[in-house]
């Protein structure tokens, strides 16, 4: 039997890892992958938790996760064109729609 | 023994797929190693006796979102010159500690929790039971999940026909 | 339920829209559906006589309006003979006016929106008269006072004009306000505002209340009905279009605060300190109008006193309890006043918008048609028998004697004397002797307008013998000729009173006849001579106007500075500028930090979740 608390600290680690991604990697599409991959750290722990707990309220929201991830993509990456379009890069440091 | 060992080795292809994912300059070497690390997950799930998940992973997660990544990946990679990583050295070193901040905060949660209680459940993660959760007592966030995906999806429509436009 | 009664404000509400979404399209032909939209409406009127004519009430609750808690109240119309009177008299009236705007109004560059505006005015005025609860009277109460101020300053390129539209407004606020004080006490104190059910109720309210509700109902109509004190309005209102001064401040607006008094007689004649309030200020209207009467110079000025104190005369007949008797006043003083609007409207229109009688004279040869109405009409006016107002009027003075109020009649026959002399001063300077102005070619208005004249003349001839009090008596104002009757003996006799009253008002025509009826040139003012002094104090309407200038106006202007300056200008907008220019400060100093770049963005949240998450899993964590 494995431990439960492997599952969180891979969870724990993926996250970081996500997280990573999203704060130094400088293409608009890593980032979204950082997200994705953060989401995914998140189901891991809402699955864990289902296994310690039973029922079904957990992968109930694991589902509700997945059509989040689903919307959030498509809107991104929807974005993510246009801004290609538009500016001709994905840099985020170069992109700078919100400069006051 | 297996078990474990099965555990040990997806988890290794995980952490291996977002290692390349930071690393790797090229985003469609990034987006395949999440496809990776996804599918790893999926066999992680089926471990946690949750096969309709998995299944759902493999699908949703690895099959439509990926490829939808990679679809737009190849789209736009021309331009991709510049470096993986922050060349601001500083920068990179605090988003290095923040992370690694995370992970302890994280980790440490994870070993400090009870989950004594791990023996006794067994899973009941069926498909009947999701569904009876999902249109009993999750109905009302389910549609609005499903507004939410409409609204994405003319959202969507619209952002794609105003780069038409310019 | 009956759908005959919503006919009748309907068909111009149609009007209003057709003619407001259609203008452009209708153009000169705007009266069209104007006048076809009244003159339904003035159908279905006659078709509500006959039935209530055997003393029938009608009723039609139309729909739900308000409903909240304990409070409803619904769109509900009644229809009893007093409102069928009413109703014949607005829309009978309005449909001869409208037809009289065609020729008045023929050329005016807004000539479709003015038939909206006098199509919306019969819609509210209709709604008015058939309301049967007291809120929904009160709107349309309200609502005739927008049309009013619309219409008085119709030609608003002249400050004059738009002026004059501000001031009836803003007079009429005062007494809208008593009004609808008496109408919350009347919820207060009866839970309802339904007219019928507040009839009966009236005994059950506190003294206090059955004073105070009457008398603040009254100041609304002091608003309305140009009474004491606030009548300064409606001279000023005569800067609007001659068929507005004719249909809305002589025959059915300013009427309608008499109205609403004669509906609410039984809240009157519960308090008889309410009645005499009343009367007095009635009979004191009536007197000093008629004095500001006598000496003014333009034509329509004359005939806005005399209506103000005509006005008098029925808010008398109601303070003496006479309420038949008032709402007869009230029709025959609709027939002979439009008509001599109307005459005023045709002299004007003739003398290329002169309205100054020492420029006329001698006009008789060139308008006979509206020479002979207005000598009808005159003739009513000043109450030479057989014409109608002389029966009206008399009724009136008779309930005042015989409800002892000898002092109120002795005035009330006096002012019968002076609006004689004015009525007939007027008509002499106009009509009689030689044409004074240089220049003038006078002419005689087309038939649209002269039909009208010729019908209102001849109801101005023959209206004193419509039995109104009498009509009326056995549906609503029986209380008030019991009272006349139980007081009938120890005042004169009804013939007596007759010939003393036609005495008094031929001997006012006979002085202004031998006063102003000269053949040559301007008729001194041989009277005023007499009486310099006292001559400028009226031509200067007694300095009432100066005394609210300096009494109300400059106060309220000069306290309105104050607050400006200190309120407005030094504590709201310091406050508000204050805290502006303090955000902006903030902002400046946080926009530093706004750098649009997204990975900054993306690290400081990072280190503000990791943060908290540090803050509640370790710092501040049980």
């Amino acid at each position: 039997m494995i431990p439960l608390a492997w599952y969180l600290v891979l969870s724990a680690l993926l996250f970081a890892l996500g997280a990573l991604v999203v704060m130094t990697r400088r293409n608009a599409l890593h980032l979204f992958m950082g997200v994705e991959l953060m989401l995914n750290a998140g189901n891991l722990v809402l699955l864990t938790g289902a296994r310690l707990h039973g029922g079904a309220e957990a992968p109930a929201a694991m589902l509700f996760v997945l059509a989040l991830a689903g919307a959030e993509v498509a809107v991104g990456l929807a974005l993510i064109v246009l801004t290609h379009r538009t500016r001709g890069t994905l840099d985020v440091g170069a992109i700078n729609f919100l400069r006051g | 023994m297996v078990p474990q060992l099965l555990f040990l080795l997806l988890s290794v292809i995980a952490l291996l797929g977002a290692g390349m994912l930071l690393l790797r300059r090229d985003p469609i070497d990034g987006a395949l190693a999440l496809v990776m690390t996804m599918v790893a997950l999926a066999g992680l799930y089926l471990q946690l006796v949750a096969p309709v998940i998995a299944a759902l992973q493999v699908i949703v997660y690895a099959g439509a979102i990926m490829v939808l990544f990679l679809f737009v990946t190849m789209f736009v990679r021309r331009s991709e010159e510049h470096g993986p990583l922050h060349r601001n050295r500083p920068v990179f070193g605090v988003a290095l500690l923040v992370a690694a901040l995370l992970f302890g905060l994280l980790a440490n949660v994870a070993l400090r929790a009870d989950l004594s209680s791990a023996a006794a459940a067994g899973s009941s993660a069926d498909l009947r039971a999701i569904a009876e959760q999902i249109f009993s007592a999750d109905l009302f966030p389910f549609e609005l999940v499903s507004v939410l995906l409409l609204v994405a999806m003319v959202g969507v429509v619209v952002l794609a026909r105003r780069g038409e436009e310019s | 339920m009956d759908l005959l009664l919503p006919l009748i404000p309907l068909f111009p509400l149609g009007g209003v829209l057709f003619i407001g979404f259609a203008s452009r399209q209708l153009g000169e032909d705007a009266h069209l559906p104007a006048i076809v939209a009244v003159l339904m409406s003035f159908l279905a009127s006659c078709a509500v006589f006959a039935k209530v004519w055997g003393g029938a009430e009608l009723s039609a609750d139309l729909f739900p309006w308000i409903v909240a808690g304990s409070f409803q109240t619904s769109i509900y119309l009644v229809a009893d003979r007093l409102t069928a009177v009413m109703l014949m008299v607005v829309t009978g009236i309005s449909t001869l006016i409208h037809i009289y705007s065609v020729g008045y109004m023929h050329g005016d560059p807004r000539y479709p929106r003015f038939f909206a505006y006098l199509n919306f005015f019969v819609f509210s005025m209709t709604m008015l008269v058939l309301a049967g609860n007291y809120l929904l009277l009160f709107v349309f109460w309200e609502a005739v006072g927008l049309a009013s101020y619309l219409l008085i300053g119709f030609w608003f390129e002249r400050d004059s004009a738009a002026n004059a539209g501000k001031k009836a407004f803003i007079v009429n606020r005062v007494g809208d306000f008593g009004f609808s004080l008496a109408l919350m006490l009347l919820f207060v104190n009866l839970g309802t505002l339904n007219i019928a059910e507040i009839g009966a109720l009236q005994s059950r309210l506190p003294l206090a209340m059955a004073t105070a509700i009457p008398l603040l109902l009254f100041v609304g109509a002091t608003g309305k009905s140009a009474q004491v004190p606030l009548y300064i309005w409606l001279p000023d209102a005569m800067e609007g279009p001659t068929p507005v001064s004719a249909l809305i401040h002589a025959a059915t607006m300013v009427t309608a605060g008499v109205y609403m008094m004669v509906r609410s007689a039984p809240l009157f004649l519960g308090s008889a300190v309410a009645m005499q309030t009343v009367a007095v200020i009635g009979c004191a209207t009536a007197l000093l109008a008629a004095t500001i009467g006598l000496v003014q110079n333009d034509i329509k000025k004359v005939l806005a006193y005399s209506t103000v104190s005509q006005l008098g005369y029925m808010v008398l007949g109601v303070g003496v309890g006479a309420f038949g008797a008032a709402m007869f006043h009230l029709v025959t003083h609709a027939f002979f006043k439009a008509c001599l609007f109307l005459g005023a409207g045709s002299v004007i229109h003739a003398m290329h918008e002169e309205q100054d009688i020492r420029q006329m004279g001698g006009l008789r040869r060139y308008l006979p048609q509206t020479s002979l109405t207005f000598l009808v009409a005159s003739f009513a006016l000043a109450g030479v028998p057989p014409f109608a107002g002389f029966w009206s009027k008399d009724e009136i003075l008779g309930a005042a004697l015989h409800g002892g109020h000898t002092l109120l009649f002795v005035v009330g026959l006096f002012t019968a004397f002076l609006t004689a002399f004015y009525t007939f001063r007027l008509y002499f300077l106009t009509f009689e002797g030689e044409l004074r102005a240089r220049n003038a070619h006078p002419h005689e208005s087309p038939a649209t307008m002269t039909t009208p004249l010729l019908v209102l003349g001849t109801l101005a001839l023959i209206g004193g013998f419509f039995n109104v009090p009498g009509f009326l008596e056995g549906a609503h104002a029986a209380g008030g000729h019991a009272e006349l009757g139980a007081g009938h003996e120890g005042g004169m006799s009804h013939n007596a009173l007759l010939l003393l009253s036609a005495a008094v008002s031929l001997s006012g025509v006979w002085l202004a006849h031998a006063t102003y009826r000269k053949r040559d040139g301007v008729p001194r003012d041989a009277l005023y001579e007499r009486f310099a002094r006292f001559h400028r104090v009226l031509l200067n309407k007694w300095y009432v106007d100066e005394i609210y200038e300096w009494l109300v106006v400059q106060p309220v202007m000069r306290g309105s500075r104050l607050l400006l300056r200190v309120l407005d200008k030094g504590l709201i907008d310091g406050a508000v500028n204050g805290l502006a220019r303090l955000v902006g400060n903030i902002g400046g100093a946080m926009s530093v930090e706004q750098s649009g770049r997204i990975p900054t963005y993306i690290l400081s949240m990072a280190i503000g979740v990791v943060a908290t998450l540090a803050y509640v899993l370790v710092g501040g964590g049980s």
